[in-house]
Order: structure tokens, then C-alpha cells, then sequence
């Protein structure tokens, strides 16, 4: 069954949490938290999130997708991992 | 010494904090990395500043406690002296709650090594790596071992280049420029004794240090030069940046490079005077010249180029040790994501370049003295690595730059995007501050206005 943005954004939060705020509660992050402008995430954890969205999902991004445009929040990680796994 | 293994997942050239970095991490992933260093460690280097954000690269390697239990010098902030104006920062005004350090790079660069090798590194010293070489997914890397005079090779999937300014990999493959807007020399040594600047523009002696935290004190030499201060555990460590244009007044000012350095670092403003009652620690002077450089590529076919050996600008902002952390971690990762995966090795490879074309630009634009840079592209480029900086970074560096007047090379980003944090809060400074010696409300000399090249 695919994954629901729901889904993913549990994922991507758990994977958040653990790799880069260990100890944080989890309701430090919600879906329009800013990650990257905000400086929760830095450029190089932004590398680590898409090899883990690629491992997990078996999708392929773009260099040019590792930008806050695509990945400040969960919500916009959700969308660009849903949109990248509907067929094609 | 255990000999050196024919094979491993990553070999690691240089054993300074980018190496060190890379090398460790990919270590704690469970690869198997072998760390070549030509040199032994604790070994002499410059670049003793370090802004507070480095401490989260230290959490990522395991290396905090050590760092901490080395007790190097904890520093307040920074005081420059510019154009006839004394100006003041405190980096706790930007909420770290971690302190900037002066350290000495000897210890703190072997520290780092100590730690990876912890870690798993397999670390070689006095092992100079000579070339690389590529045959689908494998890589050589030939080296001499200085102990024993043998020459061998290493397999390995993956080179990371630590190799600083002898830049193994770009030399080999003609990838450094030099950088013709960043003509400078440098010169340097240790002091023992005399004064240091702390913040509210107290002069302290040097044995309160640990008491009254120091600053790091930069002096504007001329339109170009200027010169560097940072109180350490034993010394005070001392540098002279000049413009090749003033070089040959710098010549003239004495028989032999001694008698000139200690007359160029008299004559920069406040820290002649901080130096009045100092003495010069002998057979420790060390310069270079026309040291800027860029590559034109960061990585290819299974290399990194990671800290100095991919580039360097003038130090002026304190960025090198960071930007050896930041390379060797973003190489790190990129190395694990294409172990993982290799088919997506020239998507890391252009991650890595995204990620730190942008950021060694950033810091190029400003290092550079005002309006002199050739490159109009690099706003834009630069701009990429400022809207990934978190906003209190951004800020910092704005700061930073305001205190001198390099921050005018910075005003086009904030042009083109004025969502930066460059230009909030960028008041973080004080002005026109009085130095008084401490124990006394004697005002210290004030600062010369408009001081022409060294004289």
C-alpha cells in the first residue's frame, strides 16, 4: 500500500527527531514547523533527510530539490515525496 | 605501527581537522577509513579563533569532552580597531551557550585525531600520499611512507582530500586557481607576556585570562592590510595580513624578517600597544604569500576536496577551522550516500558542490577587502549559502563583517533578498569604545585615523 502524506510525515518527524534532536519531545516538531529557515536543520542534515526519503521510498531527487523550498517544513517533505512516488 | 592495509572503503589524505572530520564520521557508519598524514601530530599551524558554533561538529564527533578538558582559552568576542574607531561584539548576545575558544592548533588538530582514531580510523603518520588514480569504482591512492621508505598503493571506493594548501588531488588534476582579487602576505608569531582587549574596552595583562575572558583583537593596516591578536593558554598568538602593495614598505622597515615583523605589529594600532611590554617567543616566525585559491571543481569521479585543500581565503572572519568541520562533514555524508548507493554518486557529487561552492563563495565575498571582487556572479551564487545559514548565523556574519568594513561587500545579497537576517539586529555592536587599562582610568592611546599602509 503507498504511503499517505500522514504517513510520511510521521516518518520524516520520527527520523527528525531521533537523527538530529535526540532528547527534544516530539511536540517540539509539527507539520509547518520551519526546519531549515529556523535553523532546526542545517544544510548537511538536510543531505542525510533525502538519502533517508530515497532509501525508505525508493524515489530519486534532484540536487536542486535540497533547498528550503522543498523541505522547510514536513509538510512540504510529505508533498514532494508523494508527488515523486505516483506513478509515473 | 601496524602496516599499512592494501584495501579500505575510504582513504583520508591529511590528519587536520577537515580529515579528521570526514574521516571520523564515516568511521562511526562502520566503513573501514584509513587516514594518511605526512606529518606527526601535535604539529605546528596556524588559525587559532574558533566562533561558537563549532561546538556542535564537536557533538557530532565525539570529541566535546576533550575539547573541554583541554581548558584552551575561552574568549568573549571580538574588538576591532578600523579606520580610527574602536568597535566591540559579544558573542553571547547571540544566545550560544557554549563558549568561543582560542586554541592552540598543535594540540586541538591532534586532539581531533586521537578522537577519530577512537572511533575506528586507521591512522598512519609520516605517510605522504603521492596520487590518485580511478578505474570504475575502484581508486588507488600511491604514497611514500617516510619510516620505512617504502612506496605502495591503496584501493579504496572513496577519497576524501584533507591535504590543505598542498592540495594532493587539485594540483594533480590542475583544478586550483589562484585568486587574483586576494593578493596577500602573511607573517606570524608568538608572544609571551603583555596585554589583551576584553570586552567594555578593559586592556588586561595576560594573567587574567582565565579570570576576565579575552577577545580577539583585528587592527586595519592601511586600505588593505590588517593584523590579528588572540590571547592563548602560553602566548599570544600574533599576524601580520598585508597587500602585496605594501610589501616593499614592510621590507624596508628592517635588516631581517624579525626586525620587520616586530616593527609592522608595533605600528598596527592598539595591538602595538597591547605588545608594548611583550617579548617575542624566538624561531617561531612563519609567513606565506599569494595564499588565496578556489578550485574549479570540489568533486569528481569518488573524491572529496575537504577543508584547505579545496580552497582558502584570507582569515579574516575566523571561518577556516568551521569550514573544515563543514566540508568534512558534508563530504561524510555524501561519501555514506554513495557507499550506499552507487548509482547516485554524480547526484552526491553535485550535492557537494551545491552545498559548498556557495558557502566558500560566501566567506571569499566577505573576507575581500571593500569592492574588490571581480566575480559579479558570485552574489548570486553566495546568496545560496546565506539562505541556508540559520538566521542567527547570518546575523553573525553580518556582525562580524560590520565591525571592519567588509560587511559592504555583503550589502548586494541583502539587495537581492531582503528576507536575510543580514540587516536585523545587525546592532549588535558597540562603537567608539575606550580602551582603559585595567586597575586605572588612564584612557589607553586612541587609535590613529586613516593610517596609511604600515607606516
Amino acid at each position: 500500500m503507498q504511503a499517505t502524506e500522514a504517513d510520511i510525515k510521521e516518518t520524516v518527524k520520527d527520523y527528525i527527531l531521533s537523527e538530529f534532536l535526540p532528547g527534544e519531545s516530539p511536540d517540539a516538531l509539527d507539520d509547518s514547523t520551519l526546519l531549515i529557515t529556523s535553523g532546526v536543520l542545517d544544510s548537511i542534515a538536510t543531505v542525510k533527510i533525502v538519502s533517508f526519503l530515497e532509501e525508505k521510498y525508493g524515489i530519486e531527487l534532484e540536487a536542486h530539490e535540497l533547498s528550503p523550498e522543498y523541505l522547510n517544513t514536513l509538510s512540504d517533505i510529505a508533498r514532494l515525496v508523494t508527488a515523486r512516488i505516483a506513478p509515473k | 605501527m601496524s602496516p599499512i592495509p592494501a584495501k579500505a572503503d575510504v582513504v583520508v589524505i591529511g590528519g587536520g581537522p577537515a580529515g579528521s572530520t570526514a574521516a571520523n564520521l564515516l568511521a562511526q557508519k562502520g566503513y573501514d577509513v584509513v587516514l594518511l598524514e605526512k606529518t606527526t601530530h601535535p604539529r605546528v599551524t596556524v588559525g587559532e579563533s574558533l566562533l561558537p558554533h563549532f561546538w556542535k561538529y564537536l557533538d557530532a564527533l565525539g570529541a566535546a569532552d576533550d575539547i573541554r578538558d583541554a581548558a584552551f582559552v575561552k574568549k568573549s568576542g571580538g574588538t576591532a580597531v578600523w579606520r580610527g574607531m574602536v568597535r566591540q561584539m559579544r558573542l553571547m548576545d547571540f544566545g550560544y551557550s557554549r563558549p568561543p575558544l582560542h586554541v592552540e592548533r598543535g594540540e586541538f588538530d591532534h586532539i581531533l585525531l586521537k578522537v577519530a582514531e577512537r572511533m575506528g580510523v586507521k591512522v598512519f603518520e609520516r605517510v605522504v600520499a603521492r596520487k590518485i588514480a580511478s578505474n570504475g569504482s575502484q581508486r588507488r591512492v600511491s604514497y611514500g611512507n617516510l619510516e620505512t621508505g617504502e612506496e605502495a598503493e591503496i584501493t579504496c571506493r572513496f577519497i576524501v582530500d584533507g591535504s590543505g594548501q598542498t592540495g594532493v588531488i587539485a594540483n594533480q588534476l590542475g583544478f586550483r586557481e589562484f585568486d587574483r582579487d586576494l593578493r596577500f602576505m602573511s607573517v606570524w608569531g608568538y608572544f609571551e607576556n603583555g596585554d589583551y582587549a576584553a570586552q567594555g574596552g578593559l586592556v588586561c595583562p595576560m594573567e587574567k585570562r582565565y579570570e576576565i575572558p579575552p577577545t580577539t583583537v583585528q587592527a586595519g593596516i592601511g586600505d588593505w592590510g590588517w593584523c590579528w591578536h588572540i590571547p592563548q593558554k602560553e602566548s599570544t598568538s600574533v599576524g601580520l595580513v598585508l597587500a602585496l602593495s605594501q610589501q616593499a614598505e614592510f621590507k624596508a622597515r628592517g635588516a631581517n624578517l624579525e626586525e620587520r615583523f616586530l616593527e609592522g605589529c608595533r605600528r598596527a594600532p592598539v595591538v602595538g600597544e597591547l605588545l608594548r611590554d611583550a617579548t617575542l617567543v624566538p624561531d617561531a616566525l612563519y609567513g606565506i604569500r599569494d595564499f588565496a585559491y578556489h578550485p574549479t571543481q570540489l568533486a569528481g569521479e569518488g573524491w572529496y576536496l575537504v577543508g584547505d585543500a579545496a580552497a582558502f581565503v584570507d582569515p579574516i572572519n575566523s571561518a577556516g577551522v568551521l569550514t573544515a568541520f563543514y566540508t568534512g562533514s558534508a563530504a561524510a555524508a555524501c561519501v555514506d550516500g554513495s557507499l550506499k548507493n552507487e548509482s547516485r554518486i554524480d547526484y552526491y557529487t553535485k550535492v557537494y558542490s551545491r552545498l559548498v561552492r556557495p558557502r566558500l563563495t560566501l566567506f571569499r565575498l566577505s573576507a575581500l577587502p571593500e569592492g574588490q571582487n571581480t566575480y559579479q556572479e558570485d552574489y548570486q551564487i553566495a546568496l545560496k549559502a546565506a539562505r541556508l545559514d540559520s538566521a542567527v548565523e547570518q546575523e553573525l556574519l553580518m556582525v562580524q563583517t560590520r565591525l571592519t568594513d567588509r560587511s559592504l561587500n555583503l550589502a548586494p545579497l541583502v539587495a537581492i533578498d531582503s528576507g536575510l537576517a543580514y540587516n536585523t539586529h545587525s546592532n549588535r555592536y558597540k562603537e567608539n569604545i575606550q580602551l582603559t587599562r585595567l586597575d586605572s582610568d588612564e584612557p589607553f592611546p586612541a587609535p590613529v585615523a586613516g593610517l596609511q599602509s604600515v607606516a
